[in-house]
């Protein structure tokens, strides 16, 4: 009969080994979809600036900045794992609670990512209708 | 070395560490648009862009040391994560938000000074 009791274990242990688990592969997840994101938004950069290198570059490295802040702050923000939702935390409840954080996670950077590519080729279009109509002003004085 | 204290000192250092590298961040890259801004008066934009920068540093600076001692008291490892992920969120998001918000407030002025220069031009 004693093998029947459910033992109600939360172990704190289990908790931090979440966290750490889950700390590294936020940061190091949000590096690398930075990293590609603006190492490739450097080309949209430099058509937006009309190949005006330094303030392309610059731009970049500032949205850059802003992308690592945002997705930082909310992976460190939705760090927390309610503990009053669970009678028992053990490996299980670990590898759930991470799958869910972790999804969650990868999901809103996903929607940033795509966030931010609109920007880019909203900040494209807005260049290239300038320079037409640059260029329309100048045939048509 | 108790708890409260390795919060304090993992809080401090973390934070501190994302302000300065922002800061430098920001300070190097700013550069070409406050010299974009005020075009002809390089020497007043490198003067604005330091007192900025000062001004940047203290009041963040400041905010992590006046609320350290306000922090929640840690009983273990699981909590002293969650307070000290909580607070760097508060202070990283609030960064990302001022930083947007400067972001487009100098958009805003570059092309309301264009307007204005073009504007200036139209009577004649």
């Amino acid at each position: 009969m004693e093998t029947q009791i459910i033992q109600e274990v939360i172990d704190p242990k289990m908790v931090v080994i979440a966290y750490l688990i889950y700390l590294p592969i936020a940061l190091v997840l949000t590096y690398y979809v930075a990293r590609i994101l603006f190492k490739n938004g450097k080309v949209f950069m430099t058509d937006i600036f009309n190949g005006r290198e330094e303030i392309a570059n610059a731009t970049n490295r500032l949205f850059e900045m802003g992308f690592y802040l945002l997705n930082l702050g909310f992976a460190l923000l939705i760090l927390k794992i309610d503990l009053g939702a669970y009678d028992v935390f053990m490996k299980q409840e670990l590898i759930e609670a991470l799958s869910k954080k972790l999804g969650g996670f990868s999901i809103y950077l996903g929607i940033m990512l795509f966030l931010n590519l609109y920007l880019f080729f909203r900040g494209k279009r807005a260049s290239k209708q300038q320079r037409i109509q640059a260029e329309y002003g100048q045939a048509n004085p | 070395m108790n708890l409260t204290l390795t919060t304090y000192t993992i809080y401090g250092s973390i934070t501190a560490f994302i302000i300065l590298r922002v800061g430098w961040v920001l300070y190097k890259n700013g550069a070409h648009y406050l010299d974009d801004l005020l075009y002809p008066d390089i020497e007043l934009s490198h003067t604005v862009n330091r007192l900025l920068l000062v001004g940047y540093y203290l009041v963040n600076l400041g905010y992590v040391a006046g609320t350290l001692a306000f922090l929640e008291k840690a009983e273990n490892w699981t909590t002293l994560i969650e307070i000290v992920s909580k607070r760097t969120a508060f202070i990283v998001l609030s960064l990302a938000v001022l930083h947007y918000f400067n972001m487009a407030w100098v958009r805003w002025i570059k092309k309301f000074q264009t307007k204005n220069q073009y504007q200036g031009q139209q009577p004649k």
